[in-house]
């Protein structure tokens, strides 16, 4: 019997771990179709103060000005990453910007680049109104930085200190505006109606910058470690 | 149960949660568990999405910024896995280059040869 | 004057100044790089928030009223609310405490600057991550405050930069993100149910079904991960005992004790409705497992920090006994639960840094090379001494204090049987220690009668232990002031 179990004991395992999520996810089922819906009522709530956030896209408003608490720790948890993977000490010495031999691969990036840097500033600015904004805009860029980086194209060392301002400029912007907001209205995180847009919008620029640089940070690290 | 757009969702969303989480499980290596929670993580924003989709008419918009910033945490999270993974990885082959020097210098001594993967394989 | 100023700085400004404060700290230390400030702006804000926890915590418990903001005064359900009540306020005097005797610790600590100019933006951000989860009171915020403060664990412990602690920072890393994708579940079916994500609201609504019964397991065992509850707590000891000591002891003190305050929140505040006895028992056991299994392993470790790490696995067992009490004599609970996690809390951060100078001291930290330390560090012995009486529960310490109050419960409660589990733990906790103590005091027999009495690496001064002297003097504080602590805390419900 205990040389069954020595010599099986890999499959028992897995026969264990797959009864166990089958038996989770027919839970999982019966309780959500067994469990009527809400009743959507926050969302009517959302709408009827949209005019008082400072912008006309609905997920925006929640994500910068009903919840933008949410989105300020979560600017935190990215810099954060960004800390843990940063390469204080390169191993390999870092090649100042210059255009090596004419791959295909830079060609791309020489068409794609100026195009994609336009998206993603209409990215950027459309977000009040339609779906866009920061993220987007900032996955776009980091597209281009990893574009320049495959066609050997270096254009960033991350030691220097003006790049580190820049990963933290998402951070700064939102606490600068916390901070000055509240001294004035004393309450914490409160856009006034007349300048929430601005802003959001100022926010979601620095943003921008700073998650474009932490992803391309991020590609580099892992790519780097494979070199 | 009659098959509308976001039961169908919370359908596939849940099929999605049972790969994930066989995925996770049932794998040792390194990359597919990061897989795994990623895929653990993209069902559970879809049954947040279906969720917002109840009411076709007045589409819920806090499930989306969930989902917005659950992405920026998930993609984080995988970045410092990865990270983490290739420097791991880095070590053993430091240790796999070391252990053909000594194997190459004392053939006899085999039980100092520990593999590298013996000390990877619990993660 | 003086009062009400006080009053108006802690009901509409202290609350903002735990998060934004160590945020731009954090920044400031990660854009300047510069280890001689980081270290000076460290030690002034970490005594700042000292003081403003201290006033909270006062006013707190003397107003017996919980301090609320609501995030850009949008009304719960749209926005955020944020509080502070007794068990809040506790917990966030305690971060800062420990974090300040911690913060003082490091500054003299590493010797790399390379670890160093990582570890100050990291660690504000761990505290941030803290302070936001004991403020929080929506369940999407404090995923994403358990996100931060997995994450700044988890590279806090790679730092390390060893093999060792960079493949038990990934594990960790793998458990930490499922713990908290397994809460974001039970976040969603929430949702889906009631369409609303403050804690209160939640409460009003909530009634006993299977999609609430699903969430409440999914939470309670995404948390059961984080926290280390026994049958899952195979990556504590690894993660806990690889990380620096500054690491290892925010851990053990604070980091596992933030899932446990989600646990109990969870169970006893938002979806109480669901909770049952049975379902309480069934946490009351597996602490009472992991009391005994963390002790026998604790007592069978080769390595000292190995030691203290199962010893945090065996403690944390005793804070779930209390859930079966919970349903019969809650306040009496809910009093020891609190008393036991600032006893615990200080006197392991205190542990955990006593071990890291005598580890750094000799170079590694093998219990059977130990012999003989006393004469050589006599002070970080006697942290460990008088630390190890308050794990232990000898009087009159705080953990004496915390588990008499569990004693007093059980008995109250008509549920005696969860004493013997304190008796064995209070027994097994008092062989390994001794075990430890035993060796210190020992003096080595040198078999070659030379001169090689230690074989230390290299000098390392104590005076960086002056937070940790502070850390156990205040373990003893807590035993002696028990009486006036207890009515202070009961009377604030």
């Amino acid at each position: 019997m205990s040389t069954l179990l020595k010599s099986h004991r890999q499959a028992i395992e897995k026969a264990i771990i797959v009864g166990l999520v089958v038996t989770f996810i027919i839970t999982l089922l019966l309780a959500l179709f067994n469990q009527p819906v809400h009743d959507n009522s926050l969302q009517a709530l959302a709408v009827a103060d949209i005019n008082q956030t400072g912008v006309t896209n609905i997920v925006t408003a929640v994500l910068l000005n009903y919840r933008a608490y949410d989105t300020f720790i979560e600017f935190s948890v990215f810099l954060c990453v960004a800390i843990a993977v940063l390469p204080y000490i390169l191993e390999v010495p870092v090649v100042k910007f210059q255009l090596h031999t004419e791959s295909q691969v830079l060609l791309i990036a020489k068409a794609f680049i100026p195009l994609t840097i336009v998206m993603a500033g209409y990215l950027l600015w459309i977000g009040s109104s339609k779906p866009g904004g920061a993220f987007q805009a900032a996955a776009l860029l980091a597209g281009c930085l990893v574009l320049l980086s495959l066609a050997n194209v270096r254009v960033i060392d991350f030691t220097k200190l003006g790049y580190r301002l820049l990963m933290s400029s998402g951070v700064l912007a939102f606490s600068v505006a916390i901070l000055l907001f509240y001294l004035e209205s004393q309450a914490f995180i409160k856009f006034p109606v007349e300048l929430a847009g601005a802003s959001i919008l100022a926010i979601e620029f620095f943003a921008t910058f700073a998650i474009a640089l932490i992803l391309f940070l991020c590609f580099e690290s892992i790519n780097k470690g494979h070199a | 149960m009659e098959l509308t757009q976001t039961n169908l969702y919370t359908l596939c969303a849940i099929l999605l949660l049972a790969i994930g989480l066989l995925g996770f499980l049932l794998n040792t290596d390194f990359i597919r568990k990061v897989l795994g929670l990623n895929i653990i993580g993209i069902a559970i924003f879809m049954l947040l999405l279906a969720v917002a989709n109840t009411y076709p008419a007045a589409i819920d918009p806090i499930p989306h910024a969930m989902v917005l910033t659950g992405i920026i945490v998930a993609a984080a999270g995988t970045a410092l896995g990865l990270n983490l993974a290739s420097k791991i990885a880095k070590f053993s082959r430091i240790v796999q280059k070391e252990e053909v020097i000594t194997s190459a210098e004392s053939l006899s001594d085999k039980a100092y040869i520990t593999s590298p993967n013996n000390t990877q394989e619990r993660g | 004057m003086l009062d009400s100023l006080i009053t108006t700085f802690v009901s509409t400004y202290s609350i903002p100044v735990l998060i934004v404060l160590p945020v731009v700290i954090a920044v400031i230390c990660f854009v300047v790089g510069n280890i001689t400030l980081s270290r000076i702006v460290s030690v002034v804000s970490g005594i700042f928030l000292v003081i403003t926890c201290l006033l909270q915590a006062g006013y707190v418990l003397q107003q017996t009223a919980a301090i609320e903001l609501v995030v850009g005064n949008w009304q719960p359900p749209l926005g955020i609310r944020l509080s502070v009540n007794e068990f809040s306020a506790i917990m966030l005097l305690m971060t800062s405490t420990i974090g300040l005797a911690i913060t003082f610790y490091s500054t003299k600590y590493f010797n790399s600057d390379d670890k160093e100019v990582r570890f100050w933006p990291l660690w504000w951000f761990l505290i941030t991550a803290l302070n936001g989860i004991f403020i929080s009171s929506d369940i999407f915020n404090t995923y994403i405050m358990l996100e931060l403060l997995g994450l700044t664990a988890v590279s806090l412990i790679a730092i390390q930069g060893t093999q060792q602690a960079l493949q038990a920072s990934f594990q960790y890393l793998l458990v930490g993100l499922f713990g908290s994708l397994m809460y974001l579940l039970g976040v969603a079916i929430i949702y889906r149910t009631y369409g609303v994500l403050d804690n209160q609201l939640i409460a009003n609504m909530v009634e006993n079904n299977l999609s609430m019964q699903l969430a409440l397991v999914l939470i309670t065992l995404g948390m059961m991960m984080k926290c280390a509850l026994f049958p899952l707590h195979f990556w504590l000891p690894s993660a806990h005992s690889n990380a620096s000591a500054p690491v290892s002891a925010m851990l053990s003190a604070l980091v596992v004790k933030a899932a446990f305050f989600i646990l109990f929140t969870f169970w006893f505040e938002i979806l109480t409705a669901v909770v049952t006895t049975a379902a309480v028992t069934v946490m009351g056991i597996f602490g009472a497992m992991a009391v005994i299994y963390g002790s026998y392993r604790a007592f069978t470790s080769p390595r000292l920090k190995q030691l203290i790490a199962y010893s945090t696995v065996a403690q944390i067992g005793y804070l779930f006994l209390a859930f079966p009490l919970m349903i019969a004599t809650p306040e009496l609970a809910r009093t020891a639960v609190i008393y036991f996690i600032v006893a615990h809390g200080c006197a392991k951060a205190a542990m955990f840094l006593a071990a890291g100078v005598i580890q750094k001291t000799m170079g590694h930290d093998q219990l059977s090379q130990l012999q003989g330390i006393a004469t050589k560090l006599p002070l970080s012995i006697f942290i460990f001494a008088v630390t190890s009486a308050s794990l232990i529960g000898l009087p009159p310490s705080g953990g004496f204090i915390a588990k008499w109050l569990l004693l007093n419960n059980a008995v109250e409660a008509d549920q005696w049987w969860w004493v013997l589990t304190l008796f064995i733990g209070g027994l097994l906790a008092s062989a390994y220690l001794f075990r430890v103590l035993n060796l210190a005091f020992t003096t080595p027999e040198n078999k070659d009668g030379s001169e090689e009495k230690f074989h230390t690496v290299s000098m390392v001064s104590e005076s960086k232990l002056l937070g940790a002297v502070g850390l156990s003097i205040i373990t003893i504080v807590i035993g002696l002031n028990a009486m006036w602590l207890t009515n202070l805390i009961t009377s604030s419900y």
